[in-house]
């Protein structure tokens, strides 16, 4: 005991060290543990129905067992407020509500007709929620959205993330976190893109689940909720109009992930954005490879009335921009790295001449054109909406900033900018 | 026992010292007043920063083995020195509950919602009484230990960040009066280098302390700079709603969600940082209040510090917000002060042949 004092006396940092583990120690043995006190919140859903906020939370449930297998949990409370939904979901739960671990943050079309962002900013500066989450809209109940996620993950592993990280890596233009939405809201333009993942009656493209969900205002919703719908939901809706579908099916819901995005402007919902039109907007973005380009009537001296299908495997993109007689004029030059994947004709010797590297000038001329009119497109609808998620306006501001800054006085709004715009784009193509 | 610190110690300290309050809430609060041209802001108060140490150094060539204490004694007389050492504490104390109050908040967000003030006080001041009463070397000893680690860490949080750059921050998009109120409102988070005044004596002459320094100090500068430009890079126009810049240049990509907390090592970073640079200033407090009290020990200086700090943080009376508040608003004019003129006066104020005695 001696030798210890003499110890103590010695190095004075044993004493703090005793304090902390006498402090700390029994503590840490006595509390429970975490889960005991906080729920693990995967994903996050808010709606509201007139004047009631509707929080409804997937939250994993841990307990033991040894098949490795994984519980969650729909949860969903109202309040006036979304604080009070929160505290009334904790209620209900017997826990804490810790959205540290939330990877998804889900809105409703009906929560889009205001403006989203106080109630993103209370759950991103007061709940906790990461900034880094991915937000996503979908046009129907949040509830039940809810449900299918858990019942979809329980049936065949698929999960919200693994689909919003696929549409966020390879089919969106931009990602679609809740920074990467507040970063648009709060920009000049003041516009943003969020994932679109709607739930749908059976007879269109999608992920069902076998359990039937009656959520009557899906099929209402389908109809009325959208301007635009994508094509492989409408040839679909074409082929089962004609085809008829059992009374089963009808109550069958479907996740239907077709790479939409909605403009979100102001915090508001503007328009759909099919994923056709998307492809146009993504020949602005080095990110996306992997674009596919149908070239229908092929005729030069090896193919006659050919379909031919290219892959992208890589672009490059050189642009930049410049005020011609005090116009804004925006200059893109874009090099497509191609593989031709597909060929199909009347002739059955049109596969001996598949060759993956084959271009031809008439190739060259149908790319070109076809890249410009879905680039015509995208910009028709994006000139329509006055929403800029190009980054456009940024664009001129960083580096023609006095020339801009002196048309920004004449136009008056940077959401006008994207309108007065000339683009002047050249495609050129190159076998990979 | 040797009471100095070696010359690479010292150097190690500046640059550990110039990490504190920078890297977490500032990014954030400079871009509320000039947007990404925070980046420059940051810069100038480095070069003022480096000012500091260049006068440090002066003075360190010009008295060897002298306290600052007594050099002040001896430019001004024992009253003067006693009134500016009194200014030196209160700024020192101030500096520490900024800084316990900025790493609570960020422990208490990113780490630990439930956590009280209670189990962070007891966390930090067991330790911070243990390393004030075992002396300045043990400390810097410690420092020099995890400093390969800390720096390690800094740069793989900047290396991750590059993963998330995108675009270059929009730069000169603010207006000069912009960056000089900037400039003059966040002094506070400055002049960490007058740590050095006061152990002016304690650290080693060596004609490497001069390079050594330097080295360090732009090495941690750099890194500073390179936390401020990928922050403004990243965050654009919402830089500022972050406010753990170096937590939230490594989380921010959805990209890496799926790895887990990577903010953890963000974490480990602030912990080390934050014991070492509030040892330090209550080190420095320690130093002060024995030259303000003589006739006090360390130990009742230890525990007046203690019952001043309990006091203060359980009150409330300094929170984080308060803390900044008087930053922004009272901290800047004393730091005019202390930063530039007090080193000032004593490289060039002359009184008489007294110096020699110093010699």
């Amino acid at each position: 005991m001696t030798g210890f004092f003499k110890l103590v006396k010695k190095t004075p940092m044993i004493l703090a060290l005793i304090f902390i583990l006498l402090f700390f120690f029994p503590t840490a043995i006595i509390a429970p543990s975490e889960s005991v006190n906080n729920s693990i919140v995967t994903a996050v859903g808010i709606d509201k129905n007139e004047n009631d906020y509707e929080v409804t939370l997937l939250t994993f449930v841990s307990y033991p067992n040894q098949t490795y297998s994984e519980k969650y949990q729909v949860l969903t409370s109202t309040g006036s407020s979304l604080s009070e939904a929160l505290t009334k979901a904790g209620l209900q739960l017997g826990k804490n509500i810790s959205l540290f671990h939330t990877h998804t943050a889900v809105l409703t079309q009906n929560m889009l007709q205001e403006d989203v962002v106080s109630s993103l900013d209370y759950l991103v500066r007061v709940a906790s929620l990461p900034q880094s989450c991915i937000l996503l809209a979908t046009n129907t109940n949040v509830k039940d959205f809810m449900e299918y996620i858990k019942n979809l993950n329980t049936e065949s592993d698929i999960n919200l993330e693994e689909l919003s990280f696929y549409n966020a890596n390879y089919i969106n233009w931009n990602n679609t976190t809740i920074n990467a939405f507040l970063d648009g809201y709060y920009s000049p333009v003041k516009c943003s893109l969020m994932s679109y993942f709607p739930l749908r009656a059976s007879d269109i493209d999608g992920i069902p689940i076998e359990e039937s969900m009656e959520i009557p205002e899906i099929e209402q919703t389908a109809e009325n909720g959208s301007a635009s719908q994508s094509s492989s939901g409408t040839e679909n809706d074409q082929q089962s109009g004609g085809g008829g579908s059992n009374s089963k099916e009808q109550n069958k819901i479907e996740l239907v992930n077709d790479g939409n995005v909605l403009i979100i402007k102001n915090g508001k919902q503007g328009r759909e954005i099919s994923r056709e039109v998307l492809r146009g907007i993504n020949w602005f973005n080095t990110k996306t490879t992997g674009a596919v380009l149908t070239l229908e009537d092929i005729n030069d001296e090896n193919f006659e009335n050919a379909r031919l299908v290219y892959r992208v495997n890589k672009k490059q993109i050189k642009d930049f921009v410049e005020y011609e007689n005090g116009s804004p004029v925006y200059n893109m030059s874009l090099k497509l790295f191609v593989t031709l994947t597909e060929v199909n004709g009347d002739k059955e010797d049109l596969m001996k001449k598949h060759e993956p590297s084959y271009i031809s000038d008439k190739v060259q001329e149908k790319v070109e054109e076809l890249v410009k009119s879905q680039i015509r497109d995208a910009l028709d609808i994006l000139i329509e909406q006055k929403a800029d998620v190009l980054g456009i306006y940024d664009k001129f501001y960083r580096n023609r900033r006095k020339e801009t800054k002196l048309f920004l006085d004449k136009i008056g709004r940077p959401e006008d900018f994207i309108s007065n715009v000339v683009f002047k784009v050249s495609v050129s193509i190159f076998p990979n | 026992m040797i009471k100095t610190i070696s010359v690479r110690q010292t150097a190690i300290i500046i640059s550990i010292l110039l990490f504190a309050n920078k890297i977490l809430v500032l990014p954030s609060l400079l871009y509320e007043v000039s947007k990404a041209d925070g980046f420059f802001i940051i810069l100038f108060l480095l070069s003022l920063e480096f000012l500091i140490l260049l006068m440090f150094l002066r003075l360190k060539s010009l008295y060897p083995s002298t306290s600052f204490y007594d050099i002040l004694k001896l430019k001004f007389g024992t009253f003067l020195a006693k009134f500016f050492y009194i200014l030196l504490a209160i700024y020192f104390f101030y500096k520490i509950m900024l800084l316990f109050n900025i790493c609570y908040m960020y422990f208490h967000v990113q780490v630990y919602i439930d956590a009280s003030y209670y189990i962070f006080i007891f966390a930090f001041l067991v330790i911070i009484n243990s390393s004030v009463l075992r002396g300045i070397r043990p400390i810097a000893r410690s420092i020099e230990f995890f400093y390969g680690f800390i720096l390690f860490c800094l740069i793989f949080c900047i290396a991750l960040s590059i993963a998330n750059f995108d675009k270059f921050p929009i730069f000169f998009d603010s207006k000069l009066v912009n960056f000089f109120d900037g400039s003059f409102r966040h002094l506070f988070c400055f002049g960490d280098m007058l740590i050095l005044l006061v152990l002016i004596d304690k650290v080693d002459s060596n004609n490497l302390l001069k390079s050594k320094s330097i080295l360090y100090f732009f090495t941690s500068a750099v890194i500073i700079l390179s936390v401020y430009f990928m922050f403004y890079s990243i965050f654009d126009y919402t830089a500022f709603l972050h406010k753990n810049a170096i937590s939230d240049i490594i989380t921010f990509s959805y990209r890496f969600i799926d790895l887990g907390r990577l903010d953890i090592i963000a974490v480990i970073i602030i912990m080390f940082l934050a014991f070492f640079q509030l040892c330090l200033y209550a080190y420095a407090f320690i130093e002060c209040f024995i030259k303000i009290f003589s006739k006090l020990s360390v130990v009742y200086s230890m525990v007046v510090f203690d019952l001043l700090f309990i006091f203060i943080v359980f009150t409330s009376l300094i929170d984080y917000l308060v803390a900044i508040k008087i930053g922004v608003s009272i901290i800047p004019y004393l730091s005019i002060f202390l930063y530039f003129l007090l080193p000032l006066f004593c490289i060039f104020v002359k009184r008489g042949g007294n110096d020699d005695r110093f010699f």
